[in-house]
């Protein structure tokens, strides 16, 4: 069994009493696209700096490809990184940002200007040769930027949200040339963003980071079929929570009201909350149907979102959001009386 | 409108300061031995008396010498100084940045009277070295105020991204800092070297009758003295630093000391 790419062992970062991160623990295969997600201040891009050596870790370890390379310099890493900023040298023209790399891995000054325009025409960049970066758009110093993280052939690139400062349709543009580019390369991307969209767009799997722990690691749809937490079922798409408790014949009682349902799967802890996504929430104007679990309830705001409804209906003290795709029945209506409806099996409970 | 006003407020503003400058030549070339403003007639007498008057020359030769080598050790100084200052965190950072900066809030004649004092007790006084310390600790703030605001975040960053792609942080000093902080190095090195050119308060500790620099010379000459001779010193010192700056124009461009490119 060979050693995976990266691998990341008890791996702890404090600022003064601050714990930015507190054992963390991560394996990235080859070529594996991996995104770091999380709010702001949750410790992603210190994991991030971690990596590439702009920080040295209190405790723990980091191999790659086996290699301890925990206390090496950033200039001693096998890896490249996208920066947030881009932090292309402004004296330098596109050709010598890109040359850099290969220059100071010992290219003769015609080989680096050669490999530079080979990652240059890899971006679509090739007529910018002789340009300078403040000449150039946002869009074209990203992949600037780019080609010269990837001139260098590492077996992982690291980025720190390289598409933040582009504009929405730019974005989704350049996720998917990103994501291509990465499956054409077969290098190992860590890329951190607080886009769940963006990292459930692009990932192979996401890693999901909150108050410098990591939450859940897992494919996209996994993590948002199952989230493992509180914290990831809250953060990732929009869920109904319902605090829960399993009664001594097996069924489970929730904030809603008693539930026929006996839960497959019963986590650890008394204070259980069950996650309910919006589409999994069907609204009931005739009473119920069959084979799902009814309530009833009262319809308290129907809100357009262009592609799609959002309909908050009131049960008791809680507020359960259904979300509509297809056309919305006449009846439900602001201070409409209905049942809400969902399947028993797709309540997915969390422990504490 | 606006913008008339403006151009008549710093036209008055230049006027003003360059007025002194006319003055001044204009009182060289006079033929009276007496300061006269407007010039009683055309001559060079007093700027041929300055140039075959071998004290004239050798106080100007130890004011280009001394500021030449202040300037050069204070860039020494400061530029390692204001990098560990602005990029690590160490016990006494503020201590050393505070030291580094003091010359600029102490009257020099303190620093002077304390440096001879000193000097005395270790025996460093009234020669090259005694004048070249005293410089270059008055001008080595400047160079490190010059300095300290590029290095910025932005720059950090730069200095992360040449880590990143292999450079080592001696190549990473000499391809990327510098580059981005070389308008500093010479904004700040041009201010240096003014200030120990036109330095009377300090030097006068520790100059003697052989060993003078130009503006001690001449705050001597005044006292007893007022001919053309000393308006002459000064149209020629305008005329080196308007050379300077000229040359600096033609070779680097000005345009590096008003705007980070």
């Amino acid at each position: 069994m060979t050693a995976p790419l990266l691998n990341i062992t008890k791996l702890s970062k404090h600022f003064g009493r601050q714990a930015a991160l507190s054992d963390v623990n991560l394996e990235v295969e080859q070529g594996e696209f991996i995104a770091l997600l999380g709010p702001s201040g949750c410790g992603k891009t210190t994991l991030l700096r971690c990596i590439a050596g702009f920080l040295k870790p209190d405790s723990g370890s980091i191999r790659i490809t086996g290699e301890d390379v925990t206390r090496l310099p950033p200039y001693l890493r096998p890896l490249n990184t996208v920066f947030q900023n881009y932090a292309l040298f402004p004296h330098m023209s596109v050709e010598d940002n890109v040359a850099y790399g290969p220059r100071r891995r010992g290219a003769t000054k015609k080989d680096a200007l050669s490999q530079a325009a080979d990652a240059l025409e890899l971006v679509g960049l090739s007529g910018f040769a002789g340009r300078f970066p403040r000449q150039l758009s946002g869009g074209q110093q990203q992949r600037v930027a780019l080609a010269r993280a990837i001139v260098n052939r590492p077996k992982l690139l690291l980025l720190d949200e390289p598409l933040s400062a582009l504009d929405l349709k730019l974005r989704k543009r350049v996720q998917i040339e990103l994501k291509h580019l990465q499956e054409k390369l077969g290098i190992a991307f860590v890329f951190v963003t607080h886009d769940q969209e963006e990292a459930l767009t692009m990932a192979d799997r996401v890693v999901v980071m909150s108050g410098g722990r990591i939450e859940q690691v897992g494919r996209g749809e996994d993590i948002y079929r199952a989230p493992a937490t509180r914290f990831v079922a809250d953060f990732i798409g929009e869920a109904n929570l319902l605090p829960c408790s399993i009664l001594p014949d097996g069924s489970l009682m929730t904030s809603v009201g008693a539930l026929s349902v006996r839960p497959k799967l019963r986590p650890k802890g008394d204070n259980l909350v069950a996650v309910l996504r919006p589409e999994q929430v069907s609204l009931l104007p005739d009473g119920a149907m069959e084979g799902l679990s009814t309530v009833p309830a009262v319809v308290e705001d129907v809100i357009h979102v262009g592609s799609h409804v959002m309909v908050n209906a009131r049960v008791g003290d809680t507020v359960i959001t259904s979300r509509v795709s297809g056309q919305l029945p006449a009846q439900v209506v602001k201070g409409a009386r209905l049942h809400v409806g969902f399947r028993p099996d797709d309540l997915h409970l969390i422990g504490d | 409108m606006i913008t008339l006003l403006i151009r008549i407020v710093s036209l008055a503003a230049l006027l003003y300061l360059v007025l002194p400058l006319v003055v001044i030549v204009g009182s060289s070339l006079t033929n009276t031995s007496f300061l006269a403003f407007p010039p009683q007639g055309l001559t060079l007498t007093w700027f041929g008396k300055v140039i075959t008057d071998a004290s004239y020359v050798s106080s100007f030769v130890t004011s280009t010498v001394l500021a030449a080598f202040a300037t050069a050790v204070a860039i020494l100084f400061a530029v390692p100084s204001a990098l560990a200052i602005a990029r690590y965190n160490f016990p006494g950072k503020r201590a050393l940045s505070a030291i580094l900066m003091s010359p600029l809030i102490l009257p020099h004649v303190v620093l002077g009277a304390a440096l001879l004092q000193y000097g005395t007790a270790i025996g460093l006084t009234r020669n090259f070295l005694a004048l070249l310390v005293g410089h270059i600790v008055i001008i080595t703030p400047f160079v490190l105020r010059a300095v300290l605001p590029q290095l910025t975040e932005e720059q950090k960053s730069l200095e992360e991204a040449s880590a990143d792609l292999g450079g080592r942080p001696v190549t990473t000093f000499f391809l990327v800092t510098f580059p981005q902080i070389r308008s500093g190095i010479l904004s700040g090195a041009i201010f240096a070297f003014i200030s120990s050119w036109i330095n009377v308060e300090l030097s006068i500790f520790n100059t003697t009758a052989e060993l003078t620099t130009i503006p001690v010379k001449l705050f001597n000459y005044v006292q007893y003295t007022i001919d053309p001779t000393i308006a002459a010193v000064s149209a020629v010192t305008i005329l080196v630093a308007a050379l300077v700056i000229i040359i600096l124009d033609f070779t680097l461009g000005l345009d590096v000391l008003s705007e980070r490119r």
